[in-house]
Formats: structure tokens, C-alpha cells, sequence
């Protein structure tokens, strides 16, 4: 039983460090060499903790070794376009002008109605006012529409640009975001100013969230009834 | 960048485990096939006391090197071929005719564990 839970551990890390590795691309939507991939490290990881008879060593090489090719694969697609696009294939435009491409429906396998989802998870309900749509590499759908059904801008109606930077967390469970702080033009030491100012100790404040003008919200920690 | 250098000593390490692997199993069943080649020869000159000492050097030469390999090749094959040298010692103390059997049982096992690193004796 300890070996099960020590196995268990072992292979728990070792994916983790593995997909880690992979980087952030893994977690979203997916390419073919990444689902393969990510296929292939489950089955490796729950084999290795399911047969207690298997060593680990023979879960843990193919997963390693999956990690590493798929990392040079991830290289060798930004060195080389021809490979990437053998390996990815290119997206391919489902509608021009209003009018969908049957032909491109029919090559991707795709129902007019998956079509049809998709364009409403982009806020599209009518293909007519979509100037140009493509499905992407990884199957996602992205829609442009035509400028004069777009949403309006503060830019079309002309309206003055109020804030230049998003409201983004300066400080978070007792651990500060040094780039935000940077994006924003300020610094640890202005943090420290602010929260020495604003007067809540360190270790009663939950967050600290702020723009380019200076801290908007303080959020305090909730004592335990 | 840096997960690319990372990538390279993933790859540096496995193939360093592979040839480090690959070399054992076949020191090992070099050893063992000796030893087995010696026990079938005591056997036919039916000189037992020798067969008796070859098949338990290759047992020892199994015990020894049994941890290690449990690392690499599944312990429900180690311990076959653990089982079938173990019974070695005792057919040659018997003057058994079993052991050539037996011996070439256990030949075809450490070439099927030779065969799972694709080296073939």
C-alpha cells in the first residue's frame, strides 16, 4: 500500500513537472500533437498506478520522453512554417461575405449547426453579418463582422479615453505583483507607501487592486465567526 | 527558449537510461547464459556437483542484479525466471533429467527479457 501511494505521488509530480513543461498552450484548447500528447500522458500515468507490477521507470521514460518531443515539436513549428503547417494544418475560411462555404463545411466534417453554435459563442445569431469567419488550427471558430453590424467603440462615438490601464491585482494573499505594479508605472516601494497609508496591517488584507492612478480597492480579510 | 535546453537533457537523460539499461540486461544474460551453457554441459557429462554450483552462481547472479532490473522490467517476469533458477540447484542435487528442461526454460526466459531492451543473445 505504501508503494501505491508513493507511486501515486511520483507519477502525480512527474506529470505535473511534464505538462509544466509543456506550458500554458496545453491547458487551453488544443492542437493534434498536444491532445495526442495529452492523451498519451494519462494513460501512461494511470497505468503506472494501476498495475503495481509495472516499474515505474517504464511509465515515467515514454511520459518524459513525450514532454520532450512534444517541447521540439512546439520549436520546430515557430523555426519552420512548412512543418507547422504539415503538423497543424493552416484555418480555413467557412464564410465570406455573409455566404458560408459549403465546400469547407463539408472537407471539416463540420454540421451547419456546429457552425451555427459556434457563431453564437462569438455573439454572431445571423451568418449574414459575418464578413469573414474562420476555423482555426484548433477548431475554434473566430468571426469577423461586417464594421457596420459591429458593436460600437468609445473610438466610434468619439468619446474620451478615460483609463489607459485595466484595474489588475497589486497585491494578493500577502504576495505582490510585481509586473502589474511595473505595467502600471509603480513600484514595491509606492505599494508599501500605500498600504502603510491606507492603515490595514499586512496580514489583515486580502487584496490590493489598482490602475496607473493608484489603488481603487482594498479588500479586507473576513475575521472567522 | 530555456524549455527547449530543458527538452534537450529529457532527451540526454532517457537515452542515458536506455544505453545504461540496455547495457545491464546484457551483461546480465551474457552472465546468465554462461552459467546456463555451463549447467546443460555438467549435465550431459553428468557431473551434478557441477551443474549443482554453476545453476546456483546463476541464481546469485540473477539475486544480485534483481533490484536494479525491477526498475526497468516488469517484477512479474524477474520473479519467473527468479523461480525457475531457483529450482536449478535442486534438479542437479536430484541428478534430475528435468534440468535440461528446465535449463532451457530459463534460457528462453532471459532471451525474452533480452528481447524488451531489443538485444538478442
Amino acid at each position: 500500500m505504501y508503494a501505491l501511494l508513493i507511486r501515486t505521488l511520483i507519477i502525480y509530480f512527474c506529470v505535473l513537472v511534464a505538462m509544466r513543461l509543456m506550458g500554458k498552450r496545453q491547458l487551453g484548447e488544443l492542437q493534434p500533437a498536444e491532445l495526442v500528447s495529452t492523451i498519451l500522458i494519462s494513460n501512461l500515468a494511470s497505468l503506472s498506478i494501476e498495475s503495481a507490477d509495472m516499474p515505474l521507470w517504464t511509465s515515467l521514460v515514454p511520459l518524459f520522453l513525450i514532454t520532450g518531443i512534444e517541447i521540439l515539436d512546439s520549436v520546430l513549428v515557430l523555426k519552420f512554417p512548412t512543418y507547422a503547417r504539415l503538423v497543424m494544418g493552416h484555418p480555413k475560411v467557412i464564410i465570406r461575405n455573409g455566404v458560408i462555404d459549403q465546400k469547407v463545411l463539408s472537407e471539416l466534417r463540420l454540421r451547419t449547426e456546429d457552425l451555427l453554435e459556434a457563431l453564437r459563442s462569438e455573439d454572431v445569431y445571423d451568418p449574414r453579418e459575418v464578413c469573414y469567419a474562420v476555423v482555426e488550427t484548433n477548431g475554434t471558430v473566430h468571426a469577423a463582422k461586417y464594421p457596420e453590424k459591429d458593436s460600437v467603440t468609445k473610438e466610434d462615438l468619439s468619446l474620451p479615453d478615460q483609463k489607459k490601464t485595466p484595474v489588475l491585482p497589486f497585491w494578493l494573499d500577502g504576495q505582490t505583483f510585481d509586473e502589474n505594479l511595473a505595467f502600471c508605472g509603480k513600484d514595491n516601494a509606492w505599494l508599501e507607501k500605500q498600504i502603510q497609508k491606507n492603515g490595514t496591517p499586512k496580514a489583515e488584507l486580502l487584496a490590493a487592486l489598482g490602475d496607473e492612478d493608484g489603488i481603487c480597492l482594498w479588500i479586507q480579510k473576513k475575521r472567522a465567526m | 527558449m530555456k524549455r527547449f535546453y530543458a527538452c534537450l537533457v529529457i532527451f540526454a537523460v532517457i537515452f542515458g537510461v536506455t544505453v545504461w539499461s540496455s547495457y545491464l540486461m546484457h551483461d546480465l544474460s551474457r552472465q546468465l547464459n554462461d552459467q546456463l551453457d555451463e549447467v546443460t554441459a555438467s549435465a550431459e557429462a553428468e557431473q551434478w556437483g557441477k551443474a549443482e554450483q554453476a545453476a546456483t552462481s546463476a541464481q546469485a547472479i540473477l539475486r544480485d542484479k534483481q533490484t536494479l532490473l525491477a526498475y526497468f522490467i516488469a517484477h512479474s517476469q524477474l520473479s519467473e525466471l527468479d523461480t525457475t533458477l531457483s529450482s536449478l540447484p535442486a534438479y542437479a542435487r536430484d541428478a534430475s533429467s528435468d534440468i535440461m528442461a528446465e535449463t532451457e526454460r530459463a534460457r528462453s526466459q532471459v532471451r525474452a527479457l533480452s528481447l524488451l531492451f531489443f538485444r538478442t543473445l
